[in-house]
């Protein structure tokens, strides 16, 4: 990196991002997005609080346009812009930059302790001879998984394969270093397995204001089969993937671009495939009827809790 | 079409036929022996009419022909053509006004334009007797059942209810100055237009029989007398018949006693007696509407209002709102954003610092009743539409039932901002709002398919259009294209849902376990919508959010006029028996057809009465033959014309419903309000963001300071 005042003109708040994500695989999108925006800050210039209320929202909009999945990372975004227009209040430009600084920085360290948080609640709905389901890779699933462990608790899992990236062998892959009996599930078996299952775990990209969950693909139809069992089905989330997003429907999301995807396996191109039209989208979206409890570092608590700690921090 | 009702009309009435004073002179000879008796009644009780009586009344036959030219004076405007023969009586009159009393009865050119019919002519012709003969003449006009609810409805301050201020009530009827008539046409565009501005509906200050001055004397503890009269000045004997129902049949007694008690004493200022008639008679009836005015009433009433001397304002303006609030309440019952907003004017009043000069007080009350009009409704409503237009998306179907003002702006935002979808707009007796939602709809350019032609190349591409993912929302309907407006009644709605991919409905309250409160139907309609799986959207100002919590319609409910529920065959439903129907619905093209149901423009075409396979019949024929007629000239209602009306008579099948009074063990409920359970209900739009119906309670918690 080269001097402060190149830095200033130069500073890339997506490159800054993506080398935070690239650097410590276990920093999750909306920490990512405030250590950068604490950077930013700390980069500028400016000298008064307009300039300073006009640079942080632009690099905001930035972040959003330049990524592939802006839900978790604008709850980040909109965090830190929050505490922005909090502190902004009778301060001036320097002073305000200062304890965003401060204040940032105290986020990115306590969004660790988040996750450990998540897995002391819900480690204890986790109980011997349980046979639990898990969708796709997530860490907090991971950290929760590993403290039950530690608590000496038996139990067996079922990962989905979690296609288009197959990301659930790795979640395999991890229990399996854990010592715990572990099978990996076809996306379409989910219904056929449905029945041996004690309860069901997902992560979140993000949790919307009225409670339901924006997640890898496959989380609607892993819940409505949970749900049509009577099995219970918990979300797990750190505060921080709090949006204020209300989608009605799968297609209200602003991250519904369906041309994100093609089959990246799908062998030689040949003139049929070429025609095909794939719709083959990353994230879903599960309403909160099919939600029966959301583990957060705020506590257990039932999806309509989401909408009011989202009202108490955005609307006070 | 009225212009023809009318002419007809005066045209029979300025000529008196030998039949009619025949008639007359018996009914004047009955009300002679009525008066006579009522004479002796309160001679025993110690009133002394006699000696008040003895100037010489106008004679039976003069009054009657000018209670007749007054009715012509009227459907003609002040340059009546009312001919020499009533020449002479109009003479009279106002050689007569020179006796009376100025200040209890203003009668000019525009009084007498603006008051009508019977109620009119009494006022006259008791004012040109002299307010002595007041008890004699006011017996002579009411009839007797009528009366009645005068000695319920009205008592003067200073004096317990009594029969005998009850009639002197009467004398005071009607009285209106010119300004009343012009008021009452474009008042409902008023009030939306002051939700929009927060504004105050401009309004005359004198509607009833007290004029703003007589208030402010009253208020000060000079007795002041209590007029009735229509909104825009119909004559008061219609008004108590129709917008005070009796409600005998079983459902719903009145606290009489509750309100003459609490009211003793305290003037009810005429704002506040305007808006409560104007709520009774549903010309007001929004939501927003109702708190709208009444809170200009009310910053009316505080400006006005002077505290007794050597007393202070802020201990004695809370009972003197009150009973102006137990008038409103008596008229209408309280809507939930009403009862918010009083109870709020309430504590301010209270925090008013001992110490603070009268007039600052009274100015910065008002300034704060108009702050809260801006913050709570007409700022609250702008966030609401932003947010509703961003759920709303090319190709949408947005079904909605009745007329909200919220959705109603929600959808014209959203036309505005550019976004192409169909509105379909489901309506039902007795009300049928949504005509009104309709006509606004078709304004604001929502029927104009041309503009939104040009989107249907993207029909193959399915990724370029999020809501073409949709399994409904066919928004290119059935011509391939977007846009327009459906209306239909409710019971098509099964049929209709199918066709959309979002329900917008209006809500009068929320209560605090998620519940909405909402005109009778929407808890149909959204059942539907939940059934379909069709998003329900409700926007609602946090101002209506109530605390209470309801677990079904039936325990509070308000009953509407159970004569609304009668039809009259032959009659399209927007004139539903003792209701009136907005003028411009009148001019809305009438089809005798159902075959244009789902056209962009509205007709007339779907009269859910028994007969209405008949009655559609004969008006096909009326309207060919209106076609043949008049040619470019828009077919009014089949009504209007006499040929057609004796073809209609002979379909009008007595309709047991106009009976029921009469008729043992059947009675008519016209309840007005639903609940619609909160699992129907996907999001509400508030002015602090979408919240789900579970968040009500966090919002009344969050803004307990301020609610």
């Amino acid at each position: 990196m080269s001097s402060k005042s190149d830095l200033r003109k130069t500073f890339d708040v997506v490159s800054y991002y993506n080398e935070v994500l690239k650097e410590n695989t276990d920093v999750s999108a909306p920490v990512a997005a405030v250590s950068s925006l604490v950077e930013l800050v700390k980069q500028q210039r400016a000298t008064t609080m307009l300039e300073l209320m006009k640079i942080v929202p632009e690099a905001c909009a930035q972040l959003k346009c330049a990524s592939h999945n802006s839900i978790s990372l604008s709850a980040g975004c909109d965090v830190f812009l929050k505490q922005m227009a909090r502190l902004s209040q009778g301060q001036s430009a320097e002073e305000c930059s200062r304890s965003l600084i401060e204040a940032g920085t105290e986020f990115v360290q306590g969004a660790g302790k988040c996750r450990d948080r998540v897995a002391e609640f819900g480690s204890s709905f986790v109980r011997d001879d349980h046979t639990i389901l898990v969708h796709s890779y997530s860490r907090v699933i991971m950290g929760l998984l590993r403290r039950a462990v530690k608590q000496n608790k038996r139990f067996r899992v079922y990962v989905t394969e979690s296609r288009p990236d197959q990301s659930g062998l790795e979640a395999a892959k991890e229990l399996q270093a854990l010592g715990v009996p572990c099978e990996v599930v076809l996306d379409a078996a989910v219904g056929y397995i449905m029945e041996k299952v004690d309860l069901v775990l997902a992560g979140a990209e993000g949790v919307v204001e009225n409670g339901g969950l924006i997640n890898k693909i496959g989380t609607y139809q892993l819940a409505i089969v949970a749900k049509a069992a009577k099995k219970p089905f918990y979300a797990l989330a750190e505060s921080f993937k709090f949006v204020r997003l209300y989608p009605l429907s799968q297609y209200d999301l602003p991250t519904h671009r369906a041309d994100l995807l093609a089959f990246k396996d799908s062998g030689p191109t040949n003139d049929w495939a070429a025609r095909l039209v794939a719709t083959n989208p990353m994230l879903d979206y599960t309403p909160p009827e099919f939600i029966t409890l959301l583990f957060t570092d705020l506590g257990v608590m039932t999806p309509s809790g989401v909408s009011d700690e989202l009202i108490k921090f955005y609307l006070d | 079409m009225s212009e023809a009702k009318s002419e007809s009309k005066a045209v029979e009435s300025s000529q008196p036929t030998p039949a009619l004073s025949a008639e007359a002179a018996e009914k004047a000879r009955l009300k002679e022996e009525r008066r006579r008796l009522k004479d002796i009644e309160l001679k025993k009780r110690g009133i002394d009419t006699d000696k008040k009586d003895s100037k010489s009344p106008i004679s039976k036959a003069e009054r009657r022909a000018l209670q007749e030219q007054q009715r012509a004076s009227k459907q003609h405007g002040a340059q009546a053509k009312a001919g020499g023969s009533s020449q002479q009586h109009r003479d009279g009159g106002s050689a007569a006004s020179g006796t009376r009393d100025a200040r209890e009865v203003r009668l000019d050119a525009g009084a007498q334009h603006s008051a009508s019919g019977t109620a009119a002519a009494s006022t006259t012709s008791a004012a040109a007797q002299g307010k002595n003969t007041r008890f004699s003449m006011a017996n002579r006009v009411i009839p007797e059942d009528k009366r009645m609810y005068l000695y319920l409805h009205l008592d003067t301050p200073q004096h317990p209810p009594s029969s005998a201020t009850a009639l002197e009530v009467v004398q005071s009827l009607s009285i209106n100055n010119p300004a009343a008539t012009d008021h009452g046409a474009g008042d409902a565009a008023a009030f939306a237009a002051g939700i929009r501005n927060a504004e105050f509906p401009p309004g005359p200050h004198v509607i009833a029989g007290m004029t703003r001055d007589d208030y402010v004397a009253a208020s000060t503890g000079e007795p002041c007398k209590v007029g009735i009269a229509g909104p825009s000045g119909e004559p008061a004997e219609a008004l108590l018949s129709d917008a005070i129902p009796p409600f005998s049949n079983g459902l719903g007694q009145r606290k009489v006693a509750k309100l003459s008690s609490s009211m003793m004493g305290i003037a009810i200022h005429p704002r506040i007696k305007e808006v409560g008639l104007r709520m009774a008679t549903m010309e007001v009836s929004g939501a927003n509407a109702r708190v709208v005015s009444v809170l200009a009433a009310f910053a009316d009433v505080i400006a006005d209002y002077t505290p007794p001397p050597q007393t202070a304002l802020y201990r004695n303006l809370a009972p003197h709102l009150s009973a102006q609030i137990n008038f409103l309440v008596y008229q209408r019952p309280m809507s939930t954003g009403m009862g918010n907003a009083i109870r709020w004017l309430k504590s301010q009043i209270q925090n008013i610092s001992a110490d603070m000069n009268d007039d600052e007080a009274k100015s910065k009350l008002v300034t704060m009743i108009s702050d809260y009009v801006k913050e709570r409704i007409t700022a609250a409503g702008d966030v609401i539409a932003e947010l509703g237009v961003e759920k709303i998306q090319d190709g949408d179907v947005i079904l909605t039932y009745g007329n909200s003002s919220t959705v109603q702006r929600l959808l014209i935002a959203a036309r505005d901002m550019g976004r192409r979808f169909r509105v379909i707009v489901v309506d039902s007796r007795p009300h049928n709002d949504g005509r009104k939602l309709v006509h606004k709809l078709v304004a604001a350019g929502f029927s104009d398919l041309e503009a939104a032609a040009a989107t249907t190349s993207d029909s193959s591409d399915m990724t370029s259009a999020p809501a073409n993912h949709s399994t409904r929302g066919k928004g290119r309907g059935r011509n391939g294209l977007y846009g327009g407006v459906t209306y239909a009644p409710i019971t098509a709605l099964s049929f209709l849902m199918r066709e959309a991919s979002k329900v917008f409905l209006g809500a009068e309250s929320f209560f605090a376990n998620g519940a909405m409160l909402s005109r009778a139907g929407t808890a149909m309609v959204a059942l539907s919508a939940h059934s379909f799986h069709v998003p329900v959207i409700v926007p609602c100002e946090t101002y209506k959010f109530s605390e209470k919590i309801q677990l079904d319609a039936v325990v509070s409910n308000e009953l509407g006029v159970p004569d609304a529920l009668m039809y009259k065959t032959g009659v399209p439903d927007a004139e539903p028996v003792g209701l009136q129907c907005s003028p411009s619905l009148a001019e809305m093209e009438y089809s005798a057809y159902a075959r244009d149901r789902y056209s962009a423009r509205p007709r007339w075409n779907n009269r859910s009465s028994l007969a209405s396979d008949t009655a559609n019949e004969a008006a096909s024929v009326i309207v060919g033959a209106a076609g043949k007629r008049g040619k470019g000239s828009k077919v009014a209602a089949p009504v209007a014309m006499s040929d057609e009306a004796k073809a209609l008579a002979r379909l009008n099948i007595s309709c047991p419903l106009s009976e029921w009074r009469s008729t043992h063990n059947l009675r008519l409920m016209n309840l007005t309000q639903d609940i619609t359970p909160p699992e129907f209900v996907s999001v509400i739009l508030t002015e602090v963001g979408m919240i789900p119906t579970t968040s009500i309670p966090v919002v009344l918690r969050e803004y307990q300071d301020q609610l």
